[in-house]
């Protein structure tokens, strides 16, 4: 490769590295995790510099490593026990329902690797189903069929958690029109 | 857009606005791993047309002297350190220098074994730069095997493991012909770089890269391409902290990324090959069960050695050790020492038909310590070559010479039937 392009790799890391986290994080909810996966990802992305630099946004080519790679680490055995133990994030929301929040930030954490993938995607990358699915590998139909399971597996457990702890008032409206929305 | 999706998008925002604790991502050891990943990958590619070729090759040979290839052992190189030979570079030895390079710079990291070799020139404090782009002044020497190389027709472009495109010819190299590479800088934030190619003997080409993000002149390129040696006269060991002993006496080392330290060029990654001529760097056998070894002096931390897979805290020959086995993907096992005798050591097994485990070969290593007087340049020093542990008998050797041509018969068939 080229040397001028280490540089070029360097700096666009260097640059995006926060954000890269950000993302890392929402799909691995701890940093210790976050980090393993960016370290990993970068590796990649160097690997495929050549390719990354030429593409029409190497944010959406870095994003489809992470995401990826996040799915494949998940796969193993290894990663699956350590997702029964998985940690919430280090702090808790400081404001709006922080009980609400935490609630549902345990629901997420109890996803399928490729459902949180997914509402990631959607909901903090603001994607929309085809990209979705473009990333993840697959067809738009399965996008929305894990959309549409995810949140109606968060809802099913944010009202059981609204029901067994009475007076808290993190009621959770009850939406049916969920896959019309999609 | 629902109550509960809003909810989600907050809390994706609430989480990510929080303040982040400090990175523990390092640019340059992704800039190590990927270009190590990148040589391998590149050596792979390669591989496998050369693989079909020597398969046809192995046929005709079976066929004039069919019992050839049951009695055939692998030539032995003449030394342990043999010169480089037309084909192919010795990964033992740094057998290339810069002559003269601008004040103030010097050869820092390199590469040995297969079809090309090179040294860089860098500093490593401006890898994590921030638009520096004047301060990032690099050059990159790379030689390459005879028959690595291919001037295209009307000399418009060199093959080597990838297409150069050239814009004319330059002047003479120490009277061999040259060209300067064609580059505008597309994509580039330092637009365009500079690049000469040249033939430092018959066959042999050389190339000579510049992306300083300051402009150079032609000129200097040519003086640092004019002081350039390669081949014998600029000969220099690699020298190793770590020896495997007791391994196969078929093994030896395919291809090393090596460092510049206390005017010793030190192999800080390697990889082993049972092949007698490496086909770049001979990286091919990793994924059969061979190893490849890193080493960083001064010790290191096996955080990143955890998963995924199942780790395992064990102490060998004293020294404390993390191994891991991780069993999808084909298979790999690896073991981690975060300090032995000063030094860190990662090795690395993956494929299926790994015939030695990775604490087994961390068993009979000699761990040489971070003092430059007891590092060797030997390392591999065979002791044990046993059956019983599943070592490649001459037999095997012969089954598997038998598959390859089995392979290389069935991929014929299918081009003829696809044809």
């Amino acid at each position: 490769m080229p040397v001028e392009t280490d540089a070029e790799f360097a700096e666009y890391v260097g640059v995006r590295l926060p954000s890269l986290r950000r993302l890392a994080l929402l799909l691995c909810h701890d940093w210790h995790c976050a980090d393993d996966l960016v370290q990993a990802s970068i590796t990649k992305l160097y690997v495929h510099w050549h390719r990354a630099r030429k593409a029409a946004s190497v944010d959406a080519y870095v994003r489809t490593i992470i995401v990826r790679e996040f799915l494949h680490e998940r796969r193993s055995a290894w990663a699956r026990r350590v997702t029964l133990g998985s940690l919430l994030p280090d702090r808790p929301a400081a404001d709006l329902d922080a009980d609400g929040a935490i609630d549902l930030r345990a629901a997420i954490a109890t996803l399928p690797p490729r459902q949180r993938a997914v509402l990631v995607l959607r909901y903090y990358c603001d994607l929309d189903v085809e990209h979705s699915a473009e990333i993840l590998g697959c067809s738009p139909g399965t996008v929305k069929s894990q959309s549409a399971r995810a949140l109606a597996s968060l809802r099913r457990q944010l009202e059981a958690s609204a029901n067994t702890q009475s007076g808290r008032g993190a009621v959770i409206a009850v939406d049916n029109a969920v896959e019309e929305a999609i | 857009m629902t109550p509960l999706e809003d909810q989600i998008r907050d809390l994706y925002r609430q989480v990510t606005d929080a303040e982040q604790p400090p990175a523990k991502v390092s640019i340059a050891e992704a800039l190590r791993q990927g270009r190590f990943l990148r040589r391998r990958r590149g050596f792979s590619a390669t591989a496998a047309p050369v693989a079909v070729a020597a398969a046809v090759a192995l046929i005709a040979l079976a066929l004039t002297l069919p019992a050839y290839v049951h009695r055939a052992a692998p030539v032995r190189p003449k030394t342990a350190n043999p010169a480089p030979a037309p084909g192919q570079f010795d990964p033992l030895t740094v057998n290339i220098s810069f002559g003269w390079l601008p004040p103030g710079e010097a050869a820092m990291t390199g590469g040995t074994g297969g079809l090309d070799s090179w040294l860089s020139v860098y500093q490593e404090h401006n890898l994590n730069l921030h638009g520096k782009a004047d301060a990032n002044t690099r050059w990159q020497l790379t030689q390459y095997a005879r028959g690595a190389c291919t001037l295209g027709a009307s000399h418009g472009h060199l093959f080597c493991d990838t297409e150069r495109q050239l814009s004319g010819h330059a002047p003479d190299i120490n009277g061999h012909p040259a060209f300067w590479e064609s580059n505008n800088g597309l994509g580039s934030p330092y637009g365009p770089h500079q690049a000469l190619v040249w033939t430092y003997a018959p066959g042999y080409w050389a190339e000579l890269t510049s992306t300083a993000g300051r402009w150079q002149s032609g000129q200097t390129l040519l003086r640092i391409a004019r002081g350039a040696m390669i081949g014998a006269g600029a000969t220099q060991p690699v020298k190793f902290v770590v020896q495997l002993t007791g391994v196969p006496s078929a093994w030896r080392i395919g291809s090393t990324f090596v460092v510049h330290t206390g005017g010793i060029w030190l192999a800080q990654n390697y990889t082993v090959t049972t092949r007698r001529k490496a086909l770049w760097g001979g990286s091919s056998d990793l994924g059969n069960g061979l190893p490849s070894v890193v080493t960083y002096v001064g010790g290191g931390s096996c955080n990143l050695f955890t998963r995924p897979g199942h780790p395992k805290q064990l102490r060998i020959n004293g020294y404390q050790v993390v191994a891991n086995t991780n069993t999808s993907g084909g298979g790999e096992a690896k073991l981690c020492a975060p300090d032995a005798n000063g030094l860190q050591v990662l090795e690395s097994l993956s494929g299926a038909h790994a015939r030695v485990s990775v604490t087994t070969l961390f068993q009979r290593m000699r761990v040489l310590g971070p003092k430059p007087s007891a590092w060797t340049t030997r390392p591999i020093a065979p002791l044990v070559v046993s059956s019983a542990v599943g070592f490649p008998s001459g037999a095997a050797i012969a089954v598997l010479a038998l598959v390859v041509i089995v392979l290389a018969v069935t991929v014929a068939l299918r081009r003829r039937a696809a044809s």
